[in-house]
């Protein structure tokens, strides 16, 4: 039994409704907090960190949606990015370029060993070999403590939002909020291009039938160990990013409850559309830190979240707000089904 | 040396009676419902704060505990039974695994509040001094008496499977659920039999280990990991395997402890899934499926 896409039904969905979605809500944090919220750090880093949050989420959603693999080591593809930039600046003095480009080339190829071992087997392997990086990523972290700084954690590699910011050079919490979601546009754009692209079309037909796309002279594996090295380089530099804001990372961050936040993201914000990712991103990591009576009960909510929303709407609230500006801007052209 | 390889080996086949039980509860669960089941992690930990709380809260002896513990199972197996595995069929295979997955966090979050972060430890079942089996080689009365009752609850329930009329019909679905609807088994009642029992057991192993290790909440994901290595090890569904595979997987981390630094028999069993998956990619002992 191969773990299957479930939500074909809605594949019908309007590309360009999609997009003007994820613009949208790009446009609408930025305005927001270069204008509203400019005076309060705090704000603005919860933005930035819903920022990381949606890259990551973005890179689980390509593996998760458009293949129908559930990776469930995105944390430590993460954490292999995060890392990558710790180590690089703290011990060997090289810049966070370096380090990114390190750390997103490390999760790339990590992601490349796993997907080739497990991807072209039938069955659960994928999730149950990623889910298995967890255990092995923490047990390394905690005991090469020489190198990873072990459970406290390292520093001191020149991180921190006083540190200027990548793109645009500048520090200061504003200036990554800025850069954050400058990086993060373009995900997104990346996204919804591999969406339309012959690549994503390729995975689109390998989701609807496998066989069928075999039988055209396809290699079924190919494409999907691709778009899982893709969703790997996307969580490195997510890891990348974080790394940065943060100025320290500790073995924490690969934990379970960073992989609930973002599948609770996906889910909730709908696999298929990365704009509903983004925008559940914000609020997933916004609303639980003003919403204090949750408090410790946090990963408690999101658990009892995530059944609920699996019941009740497992295609996520995305696919109704594209429908809705589908709706509000129709009649401007029309395209033949097979093209959508 | 050798005596610590032998040593090794003996607390390897006495942990492989727990893996024992948690790979074949997870076979059996999968073999049935079909989804892999996250929550099966969190059920071993429901088992070891069962005892805990019996021994703790209520007074109880530590054998009664130990005999009781796992029935706190029974009723998280139900609701989740009815709440994440009915409403998904084998066709929604990712949903249902998210499904089981909030289920899994749902009930560690909560055990995690109930009894607060820090590891809890149990006393010892038995004040007698350890057996010496042979010259250093020393084996704890509470790691042997564990290591028998898994072995009979394991026996029981595979034997159960083996001879009874449930246990025939259960393995008719399992090989073949529309075939075993054509000569009349309605598969639903099973399905929730199958489900419950196969958590229960890992509530067994819960409740045994507590005697043994610190007692928390970061075991639920590890018996997960290590169900799932058991079960794709042993070919999916194939739950005689099942054992088979535990056991080695047991006495191969025990060793792994010994040769490497203790701290690396964590990634042992994945090492040893992905050595046997370049291998053998249908698993060891693959089925006919």
């Amino acid at each position: 039994m191969a773990i299957s896409a479930q939500n074909s039904a809605s594949t019908s969905l309007d590309e360009r409704a999609s997009l003007v979605f994820s613009i949208v809500v790009v446009a609408v944090v930025m305005i927001v907090g270069v204008t509203w919220l400019r005076d309060d750090p705090y704000a603005l880093r919860l933005l930035s960190l819903s920022g990381i949050f949606a890259i990551l989420s973005l890179a689980l959603r390509l593996t998760y949606a458009e293949v129908g693999e559930l990776n469930l080591g995105q944390g430590v593809l993460f954490g292999v990015g995060a890392y990558a930039v710790a180590i690089a600046g703290a011990k060997f003095h090289l810049g966070p370029l370096t380090g990114g480009v390190i750390g997103m080339a490390g999760a790339a190829i990590l992601a490349l060993i796993v997907s080739v071992i497990t991807l072209r087997l039938t069955g659960a392997f994928f999730a149950v070999a990623t889910l298995g990086l967890v255990p092995v990523a923490t047990a390394i972290i905690v005991n090469a403590d020489d190198v990873t700084g072990g459970v406290l954690g390292l520093g001191n590699y020149g991180g921190g939002v006083s540190s200027p910011a990548p793109i645009i050079g500048i520090p200061g919490q504003l200036a990554w909020m800025v850069a954050i979601w400058i990086l993060t546009l373009g995900v997104i754009l990346i996204d919804h291009w591999l969406r339309a692209c012959r690549f994503g079309q390729s995975l689109n037909a390998i989701r609807q039938d496998p066989m069928l796309f075999a039988s055209l002279g396809f290699n079924v594996t190919t494409y999907k160990v691709t778009a899982a090295v893709i969703s790997g380089t996307l969580a490195g530099l997510a890891g990348n990013i974080f790394a940065l804001h943060e100025g320290l990372v500790s073995a924490s961050v690969i934990g379970l409850p960073l992989l609930a936040t973002i599948i609770i993201i996906v889910v909730a914000g709908g696999s298929r559309v990365p704009g509903g990712v983004v925008a559940a991103s914000i609020i997933v990591t916004i609303v639980p830190e003003y919403a204090r009576i949750l408090g410790d009960y946090r990963l408690f909510a999101f658990g009892i979240a995530l059944i609920v929303m699996l019941k009740f709407s497992p295609d996520g609230v995305g696919p109704w707000v594209v429908q809705w500006i589908a709706r509000v801007t129709a009649g401007s052209r029309k395209r033949p089904e097979w093209t959508r | 040396m050798i005596a610590s390889l032998i040593q090794q080996v003996i607390n390897g086949l006495l942990l492989g009676a727990t893996y024992g039980l948690v790979g074949a509860g997870f076979a059996i669960t999968y073999g049935i419902s079909r989804v892999l089941n996250f929550a099966h992690g969190a059920f071993f930990v429901v088992g070891s704060y069962g005892v805990f709380a019996l021994f703790n809260y209520f007074g109880l002896p530590l054998g009664i505990a130990f005999a009781l513990g796992s029935l706190f199972v029974l009723p998280f197996a139900f609701v989740s039974y009815y709440v994440v595995i009915k409403p998904y069929g084998p066709d929604k295979g990712s949903t249902a695994l998210l499904g089981t997955f909030g289920a899994a966090i749902v009930i560690l979050e909560g055990l995690h509040r109930v009894f607060g972060g820090r590891l809890l430890v149990l006393p010892r079942m038995f004040d007698s001094p350890t057996i010496t089996l042979l010259q250093d080689v020393h084996v704890s009365f509470d790691q042997a008496f564990v290591a028998f009752i898994s072995i009979i609850v394991l026996g029981i329930s595979l034997a159960s499977l083996h001879w009874t009329g449930i246990g025939r019909r259960l393995r008719a679905i399992v090989q073949s659920p529309e075939a075993a609807q054509l000569i009349g088994i309605d598969p639903e009642p099973y399905r929730l039999l199958s489900f419950v029992l196969g958590s229960w057991l890992a509530g067994v192993a819960g409740a045994g280990l507590a005697f043994l290790a610190p007692i928390g909440t970061g075991n639920g994901l590890n018996m997960t990991f290590v169900a799932f290595v058991i079960v794709v090890l042993a070919g999916l569904g194939n739950i005689g395997g099942a054992v088979i595979i535990a056991f080695a997987l047991a006495v191969i981390q025990a060793l792994s402890s010994l040769y490497v630094r203790a701290e690396v028999s964590l990634a042992a069993p994945y090492l040893f899934m992905v050595l046997v998956l370049v291998v053998k990619p249908r698993g060891i002992f693959p089925t006919r499926a």
